[in-house]
């Protein structure tokens, strides 16, 4: 991929207080939507 | 029983303040419990795709983004150094960390030096690419090597 969806990808994964005590895991259609969101559609990137 | 939460909460804050992921006699020590009950702790978060703990289980390994252990991936930001597991995960930790810093890596391929530097929350390099060897649906068969 490219820095720029690269970083994307970092910032709308990790963006996020993590150590907050009700921060979870995101779901398979949440991680799959932030990939669609930054072009990753190739089968590559599909999580099931 | 020691709190799950509380326990990846720590892990979290002290990698976010120190750059560095605690070890489980610090956790222990934090939460006046035995290293016993941390470890027990640190092999649920595991368990749950939470935490990955290194090779016989007895200490964190991964704190995703930040990495335990020395690695190719050297992320710094103001005072602040750390390691990240991989390209995604250096850039993530300056995303966690909502500040400016750079990355030192280098090339998977050929092992030039690069060094991507983030300036006002944008990666200010545009030429490169990043390369994901393992496609994602086997990403956790071996979270090290992927």
């Amino acid at each position: 991929m490219t820095l720029d969806q690269q970083w994307r990808l970092a910032t709308g994964w990790y963006a996020e207080d993590r150590g907050a005590n009700d921060w979870r895991r995101r779901s398979l259609d949440e991680a799959e939507e932030l990939f669609r969101s930054i072009g990753l559609t190739s089968e590559f990137w599909k999580l099931r | 029983m020691i709190d799950d939460a509380d326990v990846r909460s720590f892990v979290y804050r002290s990698a976010l303040t120190t750059g560095s992921v605690p070890l489980a006699k610090s956790i222990a020590r934090q939460f006046a419990q035995s290293e016993h009950d941390v470890r027990e702790s640190f092999a649920r978060l595991a368990d749950a795709h939470m935490l990955v703990l290194q090779p016989g289980g007895d200490e964190i390994l991964m704190a995703m983004p930040f990495s335990a252990v020395p690695t190719p991936f050297a992320v710094s930001s103001g005072s602040l150094t750390a390691f990240g597991n991989c390209i995604w995960d250096s850039l993530g930790i300056l995303a966690m960390l909502g500040r400016d810093g750079r990355v030192d890596a280098s090339c998977g391929c050929c092992g030039t030096a690069m060094t991507l530097h983030v300036e006002d929350g944008e990666l200010r390099e545009r030429d490169g690419v990043s390369h994901f060897g393992v496609p994602a649906i086997r990403w956790w068969d071996d979270i090290a090597f992927t």
